[in-house]
């Protein structure tokens, strides 16, 4: 038996052919060191390596193929699952989509509502903050402004800290109503909401009638149902 | 000299590799604020609306590939009616209803398709009436908005009655589903709930 027989008898029951492959040239590379230490010639090297179907049943049982074709598998997934990325990256327009949406919402989180048609401006202490389904809901600016039709609004900024899902709240929903000691407040407007990162900035306004005293805003339902209460008595120091 | 480390196991690699390909999905899925399955969608939506998880009530099939369920949701003194994208967030809806005692309809906020009598789907507006009374065997809804007057008659579903009613067709054959379907605030109706034997048991206006 040649050099090249005994090595494919040996080799033979490995399944997974890069182990096939790996044993192979690690068993010619032993015949190799054997024929040069010995000096023997190439038939009684092989003949001293042992009976190749012996070691090959040996080497089946070392070299089970399962873990080899999952590794395979595995990198076809890995392969198939960028290719699908990059198409869908490609789809959405993934460079420019999310940059734009980067930078708009940074926009709008960044630029302050302009209001204008407004007689009198009146601030009104907030600060008061609620926490409910994850999120923190601050108050963090109330302005009471009166208009020439003798109507009056009070208007709220809100900074909410979002949860760590960075999920935006929907505040059609969320809001869930708004009252004055003169009863509930039929009309009620999201002015502007927009969300950065970990942060949602809102401005709600409501229609107050004269005397009201404080308002209450809602947020959320159930057992999630918390209240950010403005008294509209006091007035903010300069 | 260098020593060669020894190659990974094949079973370090073939975990390796999933997670990497996990890793690069849920990279790129957030990137591009991708939704999620149907279920999670939604509750991703109370989330955002500051609702606690509700009980599914129903889930009511659209025929809309993209928007495949909606799924009504009763908590306790509200239901949300939602209808998640599972690939697109941005166009996922949900409506949150304050519930008193008693029976309430809500209006789905999706058409939802229902085969007719030849097999091919037709669209319609769907209402579902919450908390029926626990013997109703049957209910019929009486619906009026800008298209007219629509009596129909309730499917059980579980814990809700569902109504499915959409306008008559124009000369062209087309049927379009207005707003003033989905809007509470632009239709009234009157529903009635009945028991085994017929008799009224209960009736709501809205």
């Amino acid at each position: 038996m040649n050099r090249l027989e005994w090595l494919d008898t040996a080799t033979k029951k490995i399944l997974f052919r890069p182990d096939r492959k790996a044993v192979r040239k690690e068993l010619e590379a032993h015949l190799e060191d054997l024929r040069e230490a010995s000096g023997l010639d190439e038939e009684t090297a092989v003949a001293s390596m042992g009976d190749p179907a012996a070691l090959a049943e040996e080497l089946s049982r070392l070299h089970r193929p399962w873990w080899g074709y999952l590794w395979r598998a595995s990198q076809i997934v890995l392969a198939g699952t960028a290719v699908f990325c990059c198409l869908l990256a490609v789809l959405a327009e993934a460079v420019c989509q999310p940059l734009d949406r980067l930078g708009t919402s940074l926009h709008n989180y960044l630029t302050p509502v302009q209001f204008t048609g407004a007689l009198e401006e009146r601030d009104i202490p907030a600060g008061m903050t609620i926490s409910t389904g994850g999120c923190t809901i601050r108050a963090d600016r109330a302005v009471l402004r009166s208009y020439e039709d003798t109507s009056q609004a009070l208007f709220v900024d809100l900074q909410i800290g979002l949860s760590w899902r960075r999920e935006p709240l929907i505040l059609q929903n969320a809001w869930s109503g708004a009252r004055t000691n003169a009863g509930e407040i039929p009309r009620r407007v999201i002015e502007r909401s927009a969300s950065w990162a970990f942060w949602q900035r809102a401005c709600l306004s409501v229609e107050v009638p004269e005397d009201a005293e404080w308002v209450e805003l809602d947020f959320g339902c159930g057992a999630w149902r918390r209240t950010l209460h403005i008294d509209l008595t006091e007035e903010a120091e300069p | 000299m260098k020593k060669k480390r020894a190659p990974r196991p094949y079973w370090v690699k073939f975990l390796r590799n999933l997670a990497a390909a996990f890793l690069l999905l849920a990279i790129v899925w957030d990137l591009l604020d991708m939704s999620l399955p149907t279920t999670a969608e939604f509750r991703r939506l109370e989330r955002q609306s500051l609702a606690p998880p509700s009980e599914i009530a129903a889930a009511v099939p659209t025929g809309d590939p993209f928007a495949p369920k909606v799924l009504i949701g009763l908590g306790q003194g509200w239901a949300v009616a939602g209808a998640p994208y599972p690939l697109s967030s941005t166009l996922s809806d949900l409506d949150v209803y304050p519930l008193s005692d008693g029976p309430a309809l809500i209006p789905l906020p999706q058409t939802v398709a229902r085969p007719d009598n030849a097999g091919h789907p037709q669209f319609y507006a769907a209402y579902a009436a919450l908390c029926p009374p626990s013997d109703a065997a049957r209910a019929v809804l009486t619906l009026h908005n800008e298209d007219g007057d629509f009596m129909v008659e309730g499917v059980r579903e579980g814990a809700v009655f569902l109504f499915y009613a959409r306008p008559a067709p124009d000369s062209a054959g087309r049927v379009s589903i207005g707003r003033s379907w989905f809007q509470p605030e632009l239709f009234t109706y009157e529903l009635a709930f009945y028991d085994g034997q017929d008799n009224l048991m209960q009736e709501i206006t809205g």
